[in-house]
């Protein structure tokens, strides 16, 4: 029989205020996705069991996330600092049809990465499924996530698409950078 | 030739009972070290000034001469109203544990919680004291990383003994605490107050995870909240409700702490 190792590690949502964090965890931990905007107040935390196959040391990996869903408003420092504090990985969200929310991507990460250091992040670009508004794609994305080598991916919380790969890859990251830390 | 920027700080020294607290403060002070052990008992305070360059990005580089009023604080943390009465208006503190001694360094989560949950989030040191009493080559830092970021303090290893680090770590110290002050002097918005407020509030009463829901209730009780254009009578309103669930969880000499701070806070801005 495999054995299984237990790890529970942080991970924060970063983005402008509507890029649609508080949506892409919905649909990612309860699958609804409710078109309604509500502001997130401070800060909110569910949580997520992914698995992992850890084939060099023939177990599994149980890594519980837990997800913190930050507000957007940027003028809330202290709250982004103390919220960042102990994260292990980020999803940083900008969103298609705003090209300023792709252009703080940048000034998300370097607030996050003064207070973590460097730690794994997977760069986001949500509401996919509004085609008609979309100001940006691929190209513009791998500018800004190839500057961290992190990947990116293109979702829409509405639709579903790519929301689990981003998280996945970002459990992923997570722990080949825990394995790498613990030789 | 610009004068130096004086200024008085209160920090306290933290941790369990002969981790070597006094030993540091010694050393820092009169450069003395002594084998023989005495448990402070109560509390002993010692002044001495340190002088720091501080700029940061916006500003000129300036000369700070602080004057630094060292608490030396009982160890015993089961004597829990005395030591709250004595972090009251601390700016700053070493967190200390015993880096030959496991327990000590498992205790230093109680101790820095006992410090945020009386006066909120301050500036503060994690400090691996007796570092000459251990063998370098296997030392382990990981346990004082995760703490460290984990509260997003620094950490140091330090030899009372020998001096190694003792005055970096309470220069360093001061250093943070230049710059926290002059965050607060550079409040200027109802949203830097309720930014520091809500923060505040959550430390106070257990950390992010417990306060903000706390926040959340109270805030969306209040009419015409908003957090991206607070108005003022707002803010007052959601003192009094803040400070009172901190009261009843608390106590009354910690929620009148609170808010003193917050009131001091909301004087600042217009």
């Amino acid at each position: 029989m495999t054995d299984r190792i237990q790890i529970k590690r942080k991970i924060v949502l970063l983005g402008d205020p509507a890029v649609g964090k508080t949506s892409l965890i919905k649909k990612y931990v309860l699958d609804v996705f409710n078109d309604q905007y509500l502001t997130t107040l401070g800060t909110k935390i569910t949580s997520k069991k992914l698995t992992f196959p850890d084939q060099q040391n023939d177990r599994e990996i149980e890594l519980t996330l837990m997800i913190w869903d930050i507000m957007g408003q940027k003028e809330y420092k202290l709250i982004h600092e103390t919220a960042y504090q102990g994260s292990k990985g980020a999803i940083i969200v900008c969103d298609l049809t705003r090209k300023e929310t792709l252009h703080n991507l940048t000034a998300w990460t370097t607030s996050l990465f003064n207070i973590t250091q460097n730690i794994p992040v997977v760069f986001v670009a949500n509401k996919n499924d509004l085609a008609e508004r979309i100001q940006f794609g691929d190209s513009e994305m791998l500018d800004v996530s190839s500057a961290y080598h992190s990947p990116f991916f293109l979702t829409s919380a509405k639709t579903g698409i790519n929301i689990e790969y981003a998280f996945k890859e970002l459990g992923k990251l997570m722990i080949k950078n825990q394995l790498s830390s613990d030789n | 030739m610009t004068e130096n920027i004086e200024m008085r700080k209160k920090i306290c020294l933290l941790g369990d009972p002969a981790v070597g607290k006094s030993s540091l403060i010694r050393k820092f002070v009169y450069n003395q070290f002594s084998e023989v052990y005495v448990s402070t008992i109560g509390t002993e305070v010692t002044k001495k000034d340190v002088m720091i360059d501080f700029h940061d990005s916006s500003q000129e580089p300036k000369k700070y001469d602080i004057t630094l009023a060292i608490w030396d604080i009982i160890g015993q943390k089961e004597y829990r109203s005395l030591i709250s009465r004595f972090y009251k208006n601390a700016n700053g503190a070493l967190v200390v544990c015993d880096i030959s001694r496991d327990e000590t360094f498992q205790n230093i989560r109680e101790w820095i919680s006992s410090l945020f949950g009386a006066i909120g989030k301050v500036p503060v040191i994690f400090v691996g004291n007796k570092f000459d009493l251990i063998d370098k080559n296997t030392f382990n830092s990981d346990d004082l990383i995760d703490i460290s970021c984990r509260y997003g303090a620094p950490w140091i290893t330090t030899s009372a003994k020998d001096g190694e680090n003792v005055e970096i770590a309470f220069a360093k110290l001061a250093e943070l605490m230049v710059r926290d002050t002059l965050h607060f002097e550079r409040m200027t918005s109802l949203i830097d107050v309720l930014d520091a407020m809500i923060v505040d509030f959550c430390e106070v009463n257990g950390g992010l995870e417990i306060g903000m829901p706390l926040f959340k209730e109270e805030f969306t009780k209040i009419p015409g909240a908003s957090l991206k254009e607070p108005k003022r009578e707002i803010v007052k309103q959601l003192i009094q409700s803040l400070i009172k669930i901190t009261r009843d969880n608390k106590g009354r000499m910690i929620a009148d702490f609170q808010n003193s701070r917050f009131n001091n806070w909301l004087e600042k801005v217009n």
